[in-house]
């Protein structure tokens, strides 16, 4: 985003040193302004209908579907493969060889002989080879027991247990989905200008809302095939259900390896909060929105059991104190002067995971105000170094912007205890100790605040040219571009040594799942977590109807 | 094979980390050789004749308005070279010992995109203009000895090709080969951290 006088009467944002610390990022709760809303907002305003030309799945629910939607007068496809997969090849790990199901959105309305080439390589995800029609390709896994229980029970003429359904919330989860040229699909820059498809992850959110609705799909055929008067699933469930994900440590590379991208997605946050915050008095509509977001959100936090200890506390936590956010955020309150300012300045009392929802909450009712926002949350491209700059320039940014690097003492082990490398397993991102593993020298560059601390360290003369530090140094070329980058996007770095003991790669990983719309965040260790994607969204039947884009905090027993 | 831009840009930066450079000059080269591969089906030889060279850092002497670069190789040569030109407006670059003028073409055609510029590339006996969009005639520099100079006036605003790269399956798997070089093998106690680890998944 450009320096640019606002539009709109805003408060002062919340400075990068409030906001890019992993625990402050790693508390972050999805807003109006994530893919996944904004791509509904998209859906819902197109009058989108979904078709589904091809639906060749036998009795046990194994072939291949093709679901067709038009979206900024384009038309994409989700080619479906399901698959009869032996239980002990079933894996959710990015190893994994063999899926339940896999998917390609193809650009277009696939013929057959396009059917038949993907139903060659699809299931076979990185080891097939894709062409530029291609634009996403992931696969799924079966929550097994509870696809059988939903088969039987619909089959036998029932609804499935709600409890059971609410405790797991998805029918199948997503384990790797990829876009953007890899294994020879189109690569973004081919599609971005697109009407709508500049949007970050669009495509991505398009094809796992398109498997979502092809699980529900599934399971409804698999209930039909055994009883020809099966039950289908209720409306209700039909929203309940979403998609899960397993997120692994590969999202936090891309997170530091696109700063301007991150700059962007944080300072639209920072933007909408601000502009809400600077709100002079709520109107009765808006206080009335977001009281039943928030009696809404108190049930769907009701709902978020998790095994992780960490996080469960955090939860339990929350649950106290959203009771005490209800408790001071009364119709009263919120009709007095600022009432949004108060309540976020009010919320510094509590934890971090409660403002960060607070945050989000405050968001909901000002969708003519931000949601254009989003507009702003691609980027052109990343850091460029400015050769014509000096040292002396170059270091009054070191100073003004990076005392959070420079401060960091490097000389104890602790800070430089991890290490983050590209197995050769797959090429999975992974993470390791540097004093107990193998593999440090051929570490991944995500050590950005050593390599600021190295920059300073190479300084020369004020008046030299960064052209010549750059070529004495060219090891730095990165880190100076970064650093010359700062002025002009303070929200581009995390301000956290990301190689340090203390380092938790979930608290990335949540921040950009935060960005996607994910919720039900459910870590499983400090590098890996589950999530369920579209939990709530209208789907292909209803993505017309009237309150489309009001799913946020969805709970088992809402409409 | 088609390959992707993103493919080929990954793998090329893998494979210069592979081949010991750091991850900034990597970078830059696996951006720089993308650019030339979209436009020349020569591009990503050229690329892998690169990566034959030890890394090396460039040097460079200044005469009037005439910067001579010297490197053992286009990778450390490239963006010093660009780099000069732009922080010293009306200079010319020469570099004696380019060992393969052809990624030179690929290092403008990146450096022209970010600083919206046009350059001029010649041997002596021929003149190669690169723009953001693509460059003149078949960009075909013999000589090592090339000399680089910033055209003045606007640049013509030329639509990126956003086409798969036509590669030879010999090219590719030598260079996937050289990039594996930049991966750590896995150990039993690395696997067990990766998403999906640790649980059963027939639940």
């Amino acid at each position: 985003m450009t320096q640019t006088a606002p539009l709109y009467p805003q408060v002062a944002l919340r400075p990068p040193e409030t906001v890019m610390k992993l625990a402050r990022m790693g508390s972050f709760f999805p807003t109006r302004l994530s893919f996944m809303r904004s791509l509904i907002r998209q859906l819902h305003a197109e009058r989108t209908v979904v078709t589904r030309p091809v639906w060749q799945i036998d009795k046990d629910g194994f072939g291949h579907a093709v679901y067709s939607v038009p979206l900024g007068g384009n038309t994409y496809s989700l080619v479906a493969f399901s698959n009869a997969l032996e239980p002990e090849h079933r894996t959710d790990r990015v190893i994994a060889e063999a899926w339940d199901t896999t998917y390609v959105l193809f650009d277009g309305v696939p013929n057959s002989n396009d059917i038949e080439r993907l139903s060659q390589n699809a299931p076979h995800q990185e080891a097939g080879r894709f062409l530029p029609s291609e634009l996403v390709l992931c696969r799924a896994n079966k929550s097994v027991r509870l696809f059988e229980h939903v088969a039987s029970k619909l089959a036998a003429g029932e609804q499935p247990d709600q409890d059971y359904l609410a405790g797991i919330g998805y029918l199948m989860r997503t384990t790797a989905v990829y876009g953007n040229g890899k294994f020879g699909i189109s690569d973004r820059a081919r599609i971005a200008s697109r009407p709508t498809l500049s949007a970050p992850f669009r495509v991505e959110m398009l094809a796992v809302w398109l498997v979502r609705g092809f699980t529900l799909d599934l399971v409804e055929h698999v209930a039909q095939q055994r009883n020809a008067g099966a039950a289908k699933l209720s409306q209700r469930f039909r929203r309940y259900l979403g998609i899960g994900n397993s997120t692994g440590l590969g999202m936090a590379p891309f997170v530091v390896n696109h700063p301007i991208l991150l700059n962007n997605w944080m300072q639209v946050r920072e933007t909408a909060l601000a502009r809400v915050r600077a709100i002079a008095t709520a109107d009765p509509d808006e206080i009335t929105a977001f009281l039943k977001i928030l009696s809404r959100t108190r049930r769907h936090i009701a709902d978020w059991n998790v095994e992780d200890v960490r996080q469960m506390d955090r939860i339990t936590l929350l649950r106290t104190e959203i009771a005490e956010v209800i408790d001071l955020a009364t119709p009263v309150f919120l009709s007095g002067p600022r009432p949004w300012d108060h309540l976020i300045n009010a919320s510094d009392q509590w934890s971090m995971e409660t403002q960060e929802l607070i945050l989000a909450l405050v968001l909901e009712p000002y969708g003519d105000l931000i949601d254009g926002l989003t507009d702003c949350m691609s980027a052109d491209g990343e850091p460029r170094l400015a050769p014509d700059q000096t040292a002396g320039e170059l270091l009054a940014i070191l100073d003004q912007h990076f005392s959070w690097a420079l401060e960091i003492d490097f000389n104890q082990s602790q800070e430089r205890q991890q290490f983050w490398y590209v197995s050769e397993e797959k090429l999975e991102p992974r993470l390791g100790d540097r004093f107990a593993e193998p593999g440090a020298e051929k570490e991944e560059p995500l050590d950005i605040a050593r390599q600021v601390q190295a920059l300073a360290g190479a300084l020369g003369e004020p008046g030299e040219s960064i052209a010549a530090l750059a070529m004495r140094r060219p090891d730095l070329r990165n880190v100076i571009a970064r650093v010359q980058a700062a002025p002009q996007h303070p929200y581009a770095e995390i301000q956290d040594n990301l190689i340090s003991d203390r380092c938790l790669p979930i608290d990335i990983l949540r921040c950009k799942l935060s960005f996607f719309g994910a919720s039900k965040f459910d870590p499983k260790s400090d590098r890996w977590t589950r999530i369920t994607m579209f939990q709530g969204a209208p789907g292909f039947d209803d993505i017309q109807n009237e309150g489309a884009d009001d799913w946020a905090f969805h709970f088992m027993g809402a409409p | 094979m088609k390959l992707s831009l993103n493919e080929v840009t990954a793998a090329l930066t893998k494979a210069a980390r592979g081949q010991g450079w750091s991850p900034a000059p990597a970078v830059e080269f696996g951006r720089a050789a993308a650019w030339l591969c979209a436009r020349d089906p020569v591009g990503l030889s050229a690329a892998l004749d690169c990566l034959g060279a030890d890394p090396d850092t460039a040097s460079a002497k200044r005469r009037q308005n005439v910067w001579q670069v010297t490197a053992s190789s286009v990778i450390a040569a490239g963006p010093s070279a660009f780099d000069l030109l732009e922080s010293t407006p009306g200079s010319t670059i020469i570099l004696d010992q380019c060992d393969v003028p052809k990624i030179l073409i690929g290092y403008a055609g990146l450096f022209a995109t970010q600083h919206n510029a046009r350059y001029d590339l010649s041997d002596g006996l021929s003149r190669v203009r690169v723009t953001p969009g693509g460059f003149s005639d078949d960009g075909t520099l013999s000589g090592t000895k090339i000399q680089v100079e910033r055209v003045e006036g606007a640049s013509p605003d030329a639509p990126d090709p956003h086409k798969a790269v036509d590669a030879s399956n010999d090219i590719w798997r030598s260079i996937l080969k050289l990039a594996a070089k930049s991966y750590v093998p896995a150990t039993d106690a690395s696997r067990l951290s990766g998403a999906g680890a640790g649980l059963t998944d027939n639940d």
